[in-house]
């Protein structure tokens, strides 16, 4: 009975701690978009950010995006060849690396690149207590070090997504076309008839939506850390886990809502 | 020019500060010492407005702090400069770009913040050092830019924590010096928390050693031996 009552107290204390973590997160979230909103951006800061987290980011999300279209193409093209559909590859790989591909491989690689940075940046500010001689000297920390990166992310992931998308496209081709023996023709062509501009869209959305997560997740994880060297690396690999993980859930409720 | 009444501070199930009073008048300097952990450092952030109290009153120039909005805390935080104990200095920023921060939210030309970041620079005797980044510079250099910073408003109250802590007699002697001018120049206000005997003997007219969350009633320097608690502490029990 007594070790029941225990485990009902530790489990009634996680239950506390993780509403208490979730709200502290949602009222910085909230705090982020509304001053993303109503107080004037620092372009300079955005730019900065947009070259070192989005640009920089180009080469790892074009070799993830043309490996992975490679290695889709590659099954498909070896199931629907025994089906005799070969002419409608193009058009499969296209709403896959549109819809699903691009934005989840971008969203993982700008996740483990991106994410990392921002919390490692920040929680380092913050154990060196750079955060609290910013807000000493008269600036929200929020405003000064979070809304410029939510900015630039936003503005770069559906770049990242675009050309992902186009690159693992290609890749696919290659595949189809090369070994598949598939008429270039019928690649395009499929890929024409089936894809829609709503799912090109739609996958850029995601983008900018994965983009948004991954910032807010990482600049509250960085600027609560409290405990030296030990505690930015902590908070530096939670940031990416707990990204990853929502990126995946969020991938699936948009996909669900959206096509 | 600071008053506070009442001060309460906790974390999470630890009572730091405990039913603290203080009344610092303008152009004051004075030192507070006591164990590491005791909540010295917590005061300044109290101070300063970086920390939100649990109970009590701080009236900060003639402003509750309580009373305010964040906007308006931002803007009494202007008139307070505080040199923290790592220096705090931005590390993708250079010294000038270090010192010029503050600046670049007041409406003042390129032209007169670069004359008073030289004017700082030469002030703690750093000029040269411009264009040279945190991470190039030794301990005693980056308080010395930090203490530039912090001045860069021209406040009328100025926080150290541990100034001098780390640093060899030479550079502590050099910012204990540079605390004493500040005060003597520009009537600064000025609160050292502080483990350094010499700085508190250089840098404060009256001492408070804190204790318990509170605050021992304040001694000179010259008074520090005939009272017990303070002996005790900063003699190391030595007669």
């Amino acid at each position: 009975m007594m070790r029941l009552k225990s485990r009902s107290v530790l489990l009634g204390r996680w239950v506390l701690r993780f509403f208490a973590l979730l709200g502290d997160f949602v009222l910085d979230s909230l705090k982020v978009l509304r001053l993303s909103l109503t107080t004037p951006i620092r372009f300079k800061h955005v730019i900065e950010h947009a070259y070192s987290l989005g640009a920089q980011s180009v080469g790892i999300t074009l070799i993830t995006a043309g490996f992975v279209g490679m290695a889709f193409a590659l099954q498909v093209v070896r199931e629907f060849l025994k089906f005799g559909a070969g002419k409608m590859i193009g058009g499969v790989v296209g709403i896959a690396i549109w819809r699903e591909l691009g934005p989840l491989m971008t969203g993982v690689v700008v996740a483990g690149r991106v994410g990392a940075a921002i919390a490692a940046e920040l929680a380092t500010m913050k154990v060196t207590e750079q955060v609290e001689a910013l807000e000493a000297l008269g600036h929200d920390p929020i405003q000064y070090l979070v809304v410029p990166r939510l900015v630039a992310v936003m503005m770069m992931m559906p770049l990242l997504v675009g050309l992902a998308d186009c690159i693992g496209f290609l890749s696919g081709y290659v595949i189809a076309v090369g070994i598949g023996r598939i008429n270039p023709f019928w690649y395009f062509e499929s890929a024409n008839t089936m894809l829609t501009l709503f799912d090109i869209m739609g996958g850029l959305l995601k983008g900018s939506f994965f983009g948004v997560l991954i910032v807010l997740v990482s600049a509250h994880l960085g600027l609560r850390t409290n405990s030296g060297a030990k505690g930015v690396g902590e908070m530096t690999t939670r940031a990416v886990v707990i990204s990853l993980v929502l990126i995946f859930v969020l991938n699936y409720v948009l996909s669900s809502v959206m096509f | 020019m600071i008053k506070i009444r009442q001060l309460i501070k906790s974390y999470r199930d630890r009572l730091v500060i405990n039913g603290l009073d203080l009344s610092v008048e303008a152009g004051e300097k004075i030192a507070i010492i006591g164990p590491s952990g005791c909540g010295k450092s917590t005061l300044l952030r109290l101070i300063m407005g970086l920390h939100e109290p649990d109970n009590g009153v701080i009236t900060v120039a003639g402003v509750t702090l309580s009373a305010i909005s964040h906007t308006e805390h931002r803007l009494v935080r202007r008139h307070i400069g505080m040199l923290f104990q790592s220096a705090a200095l931005f590390d993708s920023l250079s010294v000038f770009d270090n010192i010029a921060f503050p600046l670049e939210s007041t409406d003042d030309s390129d032209r007169v913040i670069r004359d008073r970041v030289l004017e700082l620079l030469h002030l703690v005797g750093m000029t040269g050092y411009e264009r040279a980044y945190p991470h190039e510079l030794s301990g005693g250099q980056r308080k010395r830019v930090g203490l530039a910073r912090a001045l860069a408003l021209k406040p009328k109250i100025m926080l150290y924590d541990e100034p001098t802590t780390g640093l060899d007699p030479v550079l502590s002697t050099s910012i204990e010096d540079l605390i004493v001018d500040l005060n003597r120049q520009f009537a600064v206000t000025s609160i050292v928390v502080t483990h350094q005997v010499s700085t508190i003997f250089r840098t404060a007219d009256r001492i408070y050693l804190m204790k318990d969350g509170q605050l021992l009633p304040a001694v000179a320097p010259s008074e520090i031996d005939q009272n017990e608690a303070y002996r005790v502490f900063v003699r190391g029990g030595l007669a």
